[in-house]
């Protein structure tokens, strides 16, 4: 899976600690889910995308072999 | 999942109650370092029979190791049963993978003392579960 949760930042001009602070995790998280070494669970996810005023499907997206 | 019920503050109790532990098991233990330094020093072989040490009587030495055991598992207890500065799934999986790599350990550890040193007693080998779990996750947590 990949995310354009990098994108979306630098549109938004937040930085990862803000995101972080916005959504009510760790700044580590963050990282690791830009990074894609984790993937967060759908309440996380819908949460970003409530965050950044955007669709789910535009910040994660799955791969061909997903 | 593995649930904290403490807060993030009880972290630094625990710490203090671990050092309280670690300086029972050192005067619990004194006999040993002192024999210990002696063959060093001499370069001789341990005999007990010529050189006795017996600074710290033999019913004490039971007992602080006990009172060692017991704060040292509280603070371990305690540590692991902490919550984060922000606790979040992402560490949630790390406690996860942390617990993994604790049994991991914990069976290497205990395969190597068996073969190589003396069996280790049940206590010893919970304690190393529980300073295996704290340090894996603290490496988790820095380098993954």
């Amino acid at each position: 899976m990949q995310n354009t949760l990098k994108i979306q930042r630098a549109i938004k001009n937040v930085t990862q600690a803000e995101l972080a602070d916005a959504i009510g995790v760790s700044r580590q998280s963050i990282n690791t889910i830009e990074k894609g070494k984790f993937v967060p669970s759908t309440m996380l996810a819908l949460k970003f995308a409530r965050f950044f005023e955007v669709p789910v499907e535009k910040i994660f997206i799955l791969d061909e072999d997903d | 999942m593995i649930k904290t019920f403490l807060p993030n503050y009880t972290k630094k109790i625990a710490f203090a109650l671990y050092l309280v532990a670690v300086v029972f098991s050192c005067i619990a233990n004194v006999d040993s370092f002192l024999s210990g330094y002696h063959d060093a020093s001499t370069k001789a072989e341990y005999n007990p029979k010529n050189i006795t040490y017996d600074r710290i009587p033999n019913n004490l030495e039971k007992r602080y190791t006990w009172i060692s055991l017991a704060f040292s598992f509280t603070g371990l207890l305690m540590y692991i049963f902490s919550k984060e500065k922000v606790e979040d799934e992402y560490m949630q999986l790390l406690r996860i993978k942390a617990l993994t790599w604790s049994i991991v350990l914990t069976w290497l550890a205990v395969i190597f003392t068996m073969t190589f040193i003396s069996p280790l007693e049940g206590l010893y080998v919970l304690q190393f579960q529980l300073v295996a779990f704290l340090g894996s996750f603290a490496c988790l947590k820095r380098f993954e």
